[in-house]
């Protein structure tokens, strides 16, 4: 596709071809909106996916990485991390990161939406879990969601397709978190358990988290492109939009992007939606208006606030088969047992536990990366590597709570492949983070002791892709960026769609949450239109 | 006997049996051994596939009326296939005889390939290509145009195979109809019998979807040959064929013997050529230490008690500093230089329960049997030359049907006075397994004796013995002591990454030999074949990350050893991270080695939609089920 004429003017720009722009896109061309998406990155060839190749677990360690910032591909930008506690990743693409997520498909519970009300921490979502509950069961019909309703964790809640099997090693797990009183549930995943639309059954490589070769994970190229580009969406990739422009009205009037060969590009529209996510938003925000505020910063609140759901891994090591090379991964199960606020543990909220599977046979000799040479190489690497098809691990998402001084800014120094400024990632874990932590490696090391690990290993902190909180939604333009349906309170005709909006994390997935509220946002700003000033 | 199950039918293999394949298979048997004849005649019919899983034989009445032989002899038969697992009975109306196919597991292959010698395997090789290449070069001729169809079908099949018997039973089914496009019947039982012989080993040639493309191709030529009337092409192109087939069983066979034992040795980084120079200099250093130790006791006029005592303690002792394949020693005496014993050997055997004195040798001349060792070149050389020196190949005198090498170290005296030799013999086939996991990963190599002829390697095309003409294209290497010398095909010097240099890439190689050594599950990373590919394929595969890779090799000593490597993993930690992670990726790419530790590779594994009902129906869910008040009340 080749690059936009200066004149063009489009209904509707979405910045972002991730999740929530394409669930934007869609629903806008559907309704009759023109529409035009720009995309930094470009399509994911599934051929060029790693995860059936022989050298798998090589290229993950470099040209698939989670973070960019090794990857050191062109269309992603790069990250200052010199002040963050905790790795970020992300991945530059059409479907976003989505192409690279784990498909772990979970709402957020009631009581995310009000954990001021409830335990006195952060504040109240403006809205609440019923606003998105229509949402949620919509966007899961659309793209096929696969789990077994009736979790008693949860409201009543189904889905379009049974679950996928536990698999040896979950349901190991399973009986022992029935021993141990804790809750557990067969894993709900935006992985097909059978064909749907133009998504193949899952074929379990197991490598859901680098992106499924077998195109059965409804990564947001495949579970909604499609439908998005056949309702009339021009998506435009390698357009790495610089600035969002402002009419003499006050009010967006488009972009203007640079195409790979540094070539500026303007494009005109009646509405503007960002969907660049946690920190891709705040970067354009900030890169956009007055300096150096940013654009739609009135309350300064654009870019603080970031949480990431700092992640712990245990892995423990088993003596039976559990043939943790299947898939999908994806979760075997899910726990929410440590999920709720528990004032005895000595922290605010809680966590949510998945159980994967690893896959490969490096995963299994990484685990005694401290041993003496001695003990990790000659005889005892083959000893080791038949560990590999014995792996489970417990990943424990933690609800961090908003700080303002956990921050995107823009760094002064680096740039991306365009001369762009690269964002500057300020985090800090929490003391009630780090408590969350502990508790939750003790608890996940009890879980694996009890299935009778025999080896255990310690992630502590696993790359975070759950980018969130920048541009929070709230009543109040004081105290907010947007309104309860993403819409600017400086900018009447510009939207956020992505996880930025989010007030408080909660401790699930996102991707769910982020799509279920921009299907809810494309449908408000589809219906007020007509009293937007700035719509032909 | 009667069985509660009969198979079922696998109609895509039960084809109408043809009228000559009727004949072929049915027809009249010539043989004395009738039982057997036919035992062999069904087996080869159910391994080339022809007689379908499942399938019924005629009756046994109908059966050996028309095979000409007396039901009881048939009966025999049956009951012989029936012990081997390939035909269950049943009784009733419906019952008969019916065919079972093996399960395509290919142990009884690798067993029967690893039991075989090499030169029996080249000798299997060059029947079979004959057989192959003089059917097509008749058929080019003779062949009709529904002969060319049913090839083309058997060359498609072989593409399509999804597993190594399959493809070779496609491979049996295409020769069978070269044969008989030729039109010789004699040709067509030959190509019958040789299924038995080395055919159904094929399968094992065929294991890899590239390895039945690259085959299904070669007999595709073969086809197209046979269309145009080009015998010459014909004959070439299945003569090829069968050639690469073979070929591949020739390295399958090494790798099998480098993998069957743990060899400790292949772990230190060396090449075949470092190997074969570490043999000849400690056989010749061990030799030399008999030598001197007993040419005192020699020289100063010793009683025969004495020496002989001197020489048994020597050689006790040293036996033990001797290369494991060494399998007996001991020393030859020049003719007169012992007192009362004009010919003297005192020989020992290396046995499980340690040396065994070896008398089989006859010392008394008066004998018929007496061994007259005197003019023999592995003492009458060292008798003018004084330095030591290797003999053989040559067939064991004893008569063992074995190729045996003798190594010999000269006893002299102060004055230079020849005493005899020490002297060890070594079996080629034991040479051979113990340098099985070099040749398992060298390129083309030959280990050839001062005379030209072949000692080790692993090719076919030569046999123990042959003389070996100097080719183009080699490289070659000298081992003076012995006159040996080692002929490796050059390869093409081209890098198989841009990334590193070849010099680079050996010294991963060698990394890997020693991080990673095999043990009895897993083959050494030196006996891959494709070891340095998949190197090659990790290198690639870490992009960036080459440039610590290429520094910590700049900062690895040369030839690493275990004790180098792990000083360099506390001195270079990250170096030696992505390097060992390098080289452990390469190693466990390998399908070989995948298999080893039981770790499926390459596969879609579409799940049963109805197994996580299964799970469900356990109860494991009923306690989560019972929960209640999980969900907080949130105005």
């Amino acid at each position: 596709v080749s690059g936009g004429s200066v004149d063009q003017v489009v209904d509707v720009l979405i910045v972002g071809a991730g999740p929530s722009g394409s669930v934007v896109a869609h629903t806008l061309a559907s309704r009759g909106f023109s529409v035009l998406c720009l995309e930094q990155a470009d399509w994911v060839d599934p051929g060029d996916l790693p995860g059936s190749k022989p050298e798998f677990e090589l290229l993950t360690r470099t040209a698939w990485h989670w973070e960019p910032n090794v990857r050191r591909r062109p269309e992603d930008y790069p990250l200052e991390t010199s002040e963050a506690e905790a790795p970020l990743s992300m991945f530059g693409a059409v479907g976003g990161s989505s192409v690279v997520f784990g498909a772990h498909w979970m709402r957020l519970l009631p009581s995310d939406f009000r954990v001021r009300t409830l335990d006195g921490v952060a504040e109240d979502w403006p809205i609440g879990y019923d606003d998105l509950a229509p949402y949620y069961d919509r966007v899961d019909a659309f793209i096929g969601v696969s789990g077994l309703g009736g979790d008693p964790a949860y409201p009543p809640q189904d889905f379009p397709m049974p679950p996928h099997p536990l698999g040896p090693g979950g349901l190991k797990m399973a009986a022992t978190m029935n021993r141990l009183g804790w809750h557990w549930w067969p894993g709900t995943q935006a992985i097909p358990s059978s064909s749907f639309k133009n998504m193949g059954q899952c074929v379990r490589w197991g490598v859901c988290e680098r992106g499924c070769p077998a195109g059965a994970k409804a990564s947001f190229d495949l579970a909604y492109w499609p439908h998005s580009s056949a309702a009339g969406t021009r998506l435009v990739t390698n357009a790495r939009v610089a600035r969002i422009t402002l009419g003499s009205n006050g009010h967006a009037d488009g972009a203007v992007w640079l195409d790979r060969d540094g070539a500026e590009h303007r494009v005109r529209a009646n509405a503007v939606v960002l969907a660049a996510n946690g920190v891709g938003t705040p970067r354009l925000l900030l890169m956009s208006g007055d300096q150096p505020n940013g654009l739609a910063n009135s309350s300064g609140l654009v870019g603080k606030n970031l949480m990431i759901h700092p992640n712990r891994g245990v892995i423990g090591v088993y003596e039976d088969d559990l043939e943790s090379w299947n898939g999908p991964a994806g979760q075997l199960i899910y726990s929410l047992e440590f999920y709720e606020t528990d004032e005895s543990r000595g922290f605010a909220r809680g966590s949510k536990w998945n159980l994967m599977p690893i896959p490969g046979v490096l995963s299994a000799l990484d685990l005694y990366r401290d041993l003496p040479f001695e003990q990790r190489w000659g005889a005892s690497a083959h000893r080791l590597s038949r560990g590999a098809g014995r792996l489970l691990c417990w990943y424990s998402n933690i609800d961090d709570l908003p700080e303002e001084t956990n921050q995107v800014t823009l760094d002064p120094e680096l740039t991306d492949s365009s001369g762009l400024p690269a964002p500057h990632i300020r985090y800090r874990i929490s003391e009630n983070t780090r408590r969350s932590l502990d508790f939750s490696e003790q608890r996940m090391t009890e879980a694996h002791l009890a299935a009778g690990a025999v080896h255990l290993a310690l992630d502590p902190l696993v790359p975070s892709g759950h980018l969130l909180g920048t541009a929070r939604m709230g009543h109040d333009p004081a105290t907010s960026v947007v309104d309860p349906f993403g819409r600017s309170h400086d900018i009447p005709n510009l939207f956020i769609v992505d996880g930025s909006v989010m007030v408080t994390g909660g401790a699930m997935n996102p991707t769910s949450t982020i799509t279920a509220f921009a299907l809810r946002a494309a449908e408000h700003l589809a219906d007020t239109a007509p009293t937007m000033t700035t719509m032909v | 006997v009667t069985e509660d199950a009969s198979p079922d039918v696998d109609p895509s293999e039960d084809e109408a049996l043809s009228v000559p394949t009727r004949t072929l298979l049915f027809g009249p048997l010539g043989s004395t051994d009738v039982s057997s004849a036919v035992v062999h005649r069904l087996r080869a019919a159910i391994g080339l596939g022809l007689l379908a899983h499942g399938r019924r034989l005629p009756r046994e009445a109908d059966l050996a009326a028309e095979m000409g032989i007396t039901t009881f002899a048939l009966r025999e038969a049956l009951a012989t296939l029936r012990r081997q697992g390939l035909l269950v009975t049943k009784a009733g109306k419906y019952g008969g005889s019916f065919v079972v196919h093996p399960p395509d597991n290919d142990e009884l292959e690798r067993a029967e390939l690893l039991s075989l010698s090499s030169p029996e395997l080249r000798d299997l090789g060059d029947w079979r290509q004959m057989l192959a290449s003089h059917a097509a070069a008749l058929a080019a001729h003779r062949a009709s145009d529904s002969n060319m169809v049913t090839l083309r079908l058997y060359a498609d099949r072989v593409r399509q195979a999804r597993t190594g018997p399959e493809a070779r039973r496609a491979h049996g089914r295409f020769h069978l109809e070269l044969a008989s496009a030729a039109q010789s019947m004699r040709l067509t039982r030959a190509e019958f019998a040789v299924h038995e012989q080395i055919d159904w080993l094929f399968g094992l040639a065929l294991r890899t979807k590239k390895e039945r493309v690259d085959s299904a191709r070669t007999l595709s030529t073969v086809v197209d040959a046979l269309e145009d009337q080009d015998s010459v092409t014909a004959r070439a192109a299945a003569e090829s064929y069968v050639a690469t087939l073979v070929k591949r069983l020739a390295q399958l066979r090494l790798e099998l013997i480098a993998s069957g034992e743990p060899h400790q040795v292949a772990a230190d980084g060396s090449t075949l050529e470092s190997e074969v120079g570490s043999i000849v200099s400690r056989l010749v250093t061990s030799l030399a230490a008999v030598a001197s130790d007993v040419a005192p006791a020699m020289d100063g006029g010793s009683s025969f008690q004495e020496l002989r005592t001197r020489v048994s303690l020597t050689s006790l002792q040293r036996l033990e500093a001797f290369p494991a394949f060494v399998k007996g020693a001991g020393i030859v005496a020049e003719v007169g230089a012992v007192p009362d014993h004009p010919y003297w050997i005192q020989w020992w055997l290396k046995t499980e329960s340690g040396p065994v004195e070896d008398n089989h040798h006859v010392m008394d001349p008066e004998r018929e049997d007496f061994y007259d060792y005197q003019d023999m070149p592995f003492i009458a050389e060292p008798r003018l030359t004084h330095v030591p020196g290797a003999y053989g190949p040559y067939v064991d005198y004893g008569g063992v049907d074995d190729y045996i090498l003798t190594i010999t170290s000269p006893i002299l005296g102060t004055g230079g006075t020849f005493f005899g030799v020490s002297c060890a013999d070594i079996r080629v086939a034991d040479l051979e397994s113990w340098l099985a996991p070099w040749l398992a990963s060298a390129a083309e190599s030959y280990l050839i004796n001062g005379q030209g002829r072949m000692i080790v390697s692993n090719a076919v095309s030569h046999g123990i013995g042959d003389v070996m003409t100097r080719q183009d294209g080699f490289h070659e290497v000298e081992f003076p002591v012995f006159g040996w010398r080692l002929l490796t095909r050059a390869t093409e010097q081209r890098s198989r990454t841009d990334m590193l240099t070849t010099e680079e890439l050996l010294r991963l190689r060698e990394v890997a030999t020693v991080l990673l050594p095999g043990d009895g599950v897993s083959p050494p990373a030196g006996s891959l074949p494709a070891l340095d590919d998949l190197i090659a394929a990790a290198v690639t595969a870490i992009g960036p990350e080459v440039d610590l890779v290429r520094d910590g090799l700049a900062a690895l000593p040369g030839q690493p050893r275990w004790d180098e490597l792990r000083e360099f993993s506390s001195t270079h930690p990250d170096e030696f991270e992505v390097i060992s992670t390098v080289v452990a990726g390469a190693y466990f790419m390998s399908p070989t080695v995948l298999d080893s530790i039981g770790y499926p590779h390459g596969q879609r594994k579409p799940v049963r939609n109805d197994l996580v009902v299964d799970e469900l129906e356990t109860g494991v869910l009923d306690p989560v089920l019972a929960r209640t008040g999980m969900v907080r009340v949130s105005p």
